[in-house]
C-alpha cells in the first residue's frame, strides 16, 4: 500500500508535465457508483483516481472514512490493468486505521456498442489480503458487464461471482464481495460535461452475512482538460434490517508518458 | 432439471453473445501524443479553440438529426433551419458552448453506432489537426517541424484511421452515383461545413506568422470572417476550401499533412452524401467501401497541378470562397498567375472563361483524374 501511494505521489508530481484528459463518462467502480461501463481507458493512458474520502455510518452511530487511490494503464487497445487500495479510519467508541484489502483488475472490452449489441466487457479481480480491514485470504473473481446506449441516456449491467474462501464475520470489507449484480442509469450532458446517475444492486458480502441492496445516487463533472470530479450518495439496506448510508467525493485524472508512444518513422513524415 | 436447463439455456445465450461481440467493430480508443503543447490552443487562441469545439457539436449533431429524421423533409428542417441556427447562436456566444472539445460519441450517440470505423478515421485525423494548432500555439516548442513530424508519426502508427498524404481525386467527392446530393438538397449547412473547413485552414495558415501580435492579429481576423458568415449566409464559401489555396504556406511547408486534411474534408462530404442520399440504401456498407477508396495511398490521387495562390489576406478571401465548385474545379488547372488574373475578372467573364476551358478540354471535361491516375 505504501508502495501505491509512493507511486500516487510521484504521479502528482508529474502530471503537470504530461498529457492529460479524463473522461467524465467513463465510470470505474466507486467513482462514485459501483456499478461500471464496459469502456476501458484509452489505449497507452494512465488513470489516477482517489476517494477524497468515502463516509460510511451504520445504524449504532459507528462510522468510517476511507481513502481509495487507484490506478489504472490502459496496456493493450480495449484492455487495462489497475490496481486499488484503501485506508480506512473506523470510529465505534475509538478510533482505528489500517489498510483494507489491496485489489488488481484486468478489463477488456469485447466490441464496440452497435445498434443492437451493446459494449460487453470481462473483468478478472483479484484481492489481496494487506491489512486489518481487510480479508485474510486471497480472492479471485470475475465480473461480466454489459452497457448500452439510448440516445443520451445509457444502461449498464453488472454481474460478478468471487472465488475463494469466506472471510470470518466482520472481515473482508466493502470492496469484494461474493457476488454482485446490479443496474445503473446515467443521463449525459454533454455541452456541460456531466453525467447522474443511478444504481441499484444486490451485493452478498465475502464473510458469509446475508445480501443486502444498496443504492448510489451520483455524478461525474468533467472540470479541466485533465480532471473530472465526482460526488455521490449510497444507502444500502441488509435483509437483517441493518441499514447503512453514506456519501463520496472523488477525482480523476488521466494522463500518459511520451516515451511510450511510438513516434519513428513510419512511411510517412514530412520531406 | 429445471434449473439445469435454464442454465444451458442462459450458457448458450452468452456464448451467442460473445461469439457476436467478437465479431463487431472494435472500440479501440485510444491516447493522442503527449507534448508540452497539449491545448496550447485552448490557452493561446480561446475564442479559435471556442469555434472548434462548436465545429466539433455542428459536425456531430448533423449525422445524428439526419440519423433520427422520420423523413427528408423533417431533416432537411432540422439541419437547414433548426440546427443552423443552433450552431450560429452558439459561435456568436448566444447559446452555452462547450468548454472543452466534446468527444462525438457524447453528441451523436445513435449515429456513431453506423459505421464506428469511419469515426475513428474523422477522430485520429481530428486529433491531427488539434495537435498542429497547438504545436503551433505554443511559442516553447522550438523546433515546430520536429514536433509536427513527430505527430505525423503517430498518426500513421494507425493505417486503418488515416487518410492519405496526398490528395485523393475530387471524382470521390464530385464523380460518384450519389454524389452531390447533400449540397443540393442540404445548401445552407453544406455551407457551414465548408465554413468550419475554411476556418481549420485559415487557421493553419495564420498560425504560420512569426510575429506572435501579428499571429494573434490574424487568428482574430480569421475567427471574425467565420462569423460573419454565419450573421450573413450569403457569404458561406460555395465550394469546398482546400489548403493550396487557403493555407499555401502551410500547404508548402507540409504538403503530406495539407492532402491529409483536404482528405478528411473531401470524405466529410462523401460520408454526408451517403448518409442523406436516399438511393444508398446499405448506409454502412457504403461508407465502409467508401472509406477504404479513400485511404487506398495509390489509387485515384489527384492529377491535377493544383498550383497554390500566393498567400490572400483573410479578409479579402470572399471571392475566393465565393467561387462554384466548376470555377474552383477550372482554377486548380491554372498555373498561379492564371488563378489569380480569374480572381480579378467579373464573374461574367469567370463563366465564359470556365466554359471556354471545358470546350477547349473536352477530353478532361471535369478537370480532374480519370482511371489510370496511379501514383507516379
Amino acid at each position: 500500500m505504501l508502495y501505491l501511494l509512493s507511486i500516487v505521489i510521484f504521479l502528482l508530481h508529474l502530471s503537470g508535465s504530461a498529457f492529460a484528459q479524463a473522461d467524465y463518462r467513463n465510470l470505474d467502480p466507486g467513482r462514485p457508483m459501483v456499478i461500471e461501463d464496459a469502456q476501458p481507458i484509452e489505449f497507452r493512458a494512465f488513470e489516477f483516481q482517489l476517494g477524497l474520502p468515502r463516509y460510511t455510518r451504520r445504524d449504532g452511530g459507528a462510522d468510517a472514512l476511507s481513502f481509495e487511490p487507484g490506478l489504472t494503464w490502459g496496456f493493450a487497445r480495449d484492455g487495462q490493468v489497475g490496481i486499488e487500495g484503501e485506508n480506512v479510519t473506523r470510529r465505534d467508541g475509538e478510533a482505528k486505521n489500517s489498510f483494507g484489502d489491496t485489489q488488481i483488475h484486468l478489463l477488456y472490452n469485447l466490441n464496440q456498442e452497435s445498434e443492437a449489441l451493446p459494449a460487453i466487457a470481462l473483468r478478472p479481480e483479484f484481492s489481496l489480503p494487506t491489512g486489518a480491514f481487510g480479508g485474510d485470504h486471497f480472492h479471485a473473481g470475475l465480473k461480466g458487464i454489459a452497457s448500452k446506449t439510448f440516445g443520451m441516456n445509457r444502461l449498464h449491467l453488472n454481474g460478478s461471482y468471487t472465488a475463494g474462501p469466506t472471510e470470518a464475520p466482520g472481515r473482508g470489507g466493502d470492496r469484494v464481495s461474493r457476488s454482485l449484480y446490479g443496474i445503473a442509469y446515467e443521463r449525459t450532458f454533454p455541452i456541460v460535461f456531466a453525467v447522474v446517475l443511478v444504481d441499484l444492486y444486490a451485493v452478498r458480502p465475502i464473510d458469509g452475512r446475508r445480501a443486502e441492496v444498496i443504492s448510489d445516487l451520483g455524478g461525474r463533472v468533467q472540470l479541466t482538460p485533465t480532471w473530472v470530479v465526482d460526488a455521490g450518495l449510497f444507502r444500502a439496506l441488509r435483509s437483517e434490517g441493518e441499514t447503512r448510508y453514506g456519501f463520496t467525493l472523488g477525482v480523476t485524472t488521466v494522463f500518459s508518458f511520451r516515451r511510450l508512444f511510438p513516434t519513428g518513422e513510419v512511411g510517412g513524415g514530412e520531406e | 432439471m429445471k434449473m439445469k436447463r435454464l442454465l444451458s439455456v442462459l450458457s448458450m445465450g452468452l456464448v451467442l453473445l460473445f461469439a457476436s461481440a467478437g465479431r463487431a467493430d472494435k472500440r479501440e480508443a485510444i491516447f493522442y501524443l503527449p507534448g508540452e503543447y497539449n491545448f496550447a490552443t485552448r490557452r493561446a487562441y480561446p475564442e479559435f479553440d471556442a469555434m472548434l469545439n462548436v465545429i466539433d457539436i455542428g459536425h456531430a449533431e448533423l449525422a445524428e438529426r439526419l440519423i433520427k429524421a422520420r423523413s427528408e423533409a423533417e431533416a432537411i428542417r432540422m439541419i437547414e433551419e433548426d440546427l443552423f441556427n443552433e450552431v450560429t447562436k452558439r459561435f456568436l456566444g448566444r447559446k452555452r458552448r462547450p468548454r472543452f472539445s466534446p468527444a462525438e460519441e457524447t453528441i451523436a450517440p445513435e449515429s456513431v453506432k453506423l459505421a464506428w470505423r469511419v469515426n475513428k478515421a474523422f477522430d485520429w485525423t481530428h486529433f491531427l489537426h488539434r495537435q498542429v494548432y497547438d504545436i503551433f500555439s505554443d511559442d516553447r516548442v522550438r523546433n515546430k517541424d520536429g514536433a509536427i513530424r513527430a505527430a505525423l508519426n503517430y498518426y500513421l502508427t494507425e493505417p486503418e484511421r488515416t487518410f492519405p498524404l496526398r490528395i485523393k481525386s475530387m471524382r470521390l467527392m464530385e464523380g460518384q452515383p450519389f454524389s452531390g446530393y447533400w449540397k443540393e438538397h442540404y445548401p445552407k449547412f453544406n455551407g457551414a461545413i465548408w465554413a468550419y473547413h475554411w476556418l481549420q485552414l485559415a487557421g493553419n495558415e495564420a498560425l504560420l506568422e512569426p510575429d506572435p501580435r501579428a499571429r494573434q492579429m490574424k487568428m482574430e481576423t480569421a475567427v471574425d470572417e467565420f462569423k460573419k458568415m454565419f450573421i450573413d449566409p450569403a457569404r458561406l464559401p460555395k465550394h469546398m476550401p482546400m489548403a493550396h489555396e487557403i493555407s499555401p504556406t502551410f500547404s508548402a511547408r507540409f504538403p503530406q499533412i495539407a492532402a491529409t486534411f483536404d482528405n478528411l474534408h473531401s470524405f466529410h462530404d462523401i460520408y454526408m452524401d451517403i448518409l442523406t442520399n436516399p438511393s444508398v440504401r446499405n448506409k454502412r456498407e457504403e461508407a465502409y467501401r467508401q472509406l477504404h477508396l479513400m485511404q487506398e495511398p495509390i489509387q485515384d490521387l489527384e492529377t491535377m497541378p493544383l498550383h497554390p495562390l500566393p498567400s490572400i489576406p483573410i479578409e479579402r478571401q470572399q471571392t475566393l470562397l465565393q467561387m462554384r465548385p466548376e470555377e474552383a474545379m477550372a482554377m486548380m488547372m491554372m498555373s498561379t498567375e492564371e488563378q489569380m488574373a480569374f480572381l480579378a475578372m467579373s464573374p461574367e467573364q469567370r463563366r465564359e472563361r470556365v466554359a471556354q476551358r471545358r470546350n477547349g478540354e473536352g477530353n478532361h471535361p471535369q478537370g480532374h483524374s480519370g482511371e489510370s491516375n496511379r501514383a507516379e
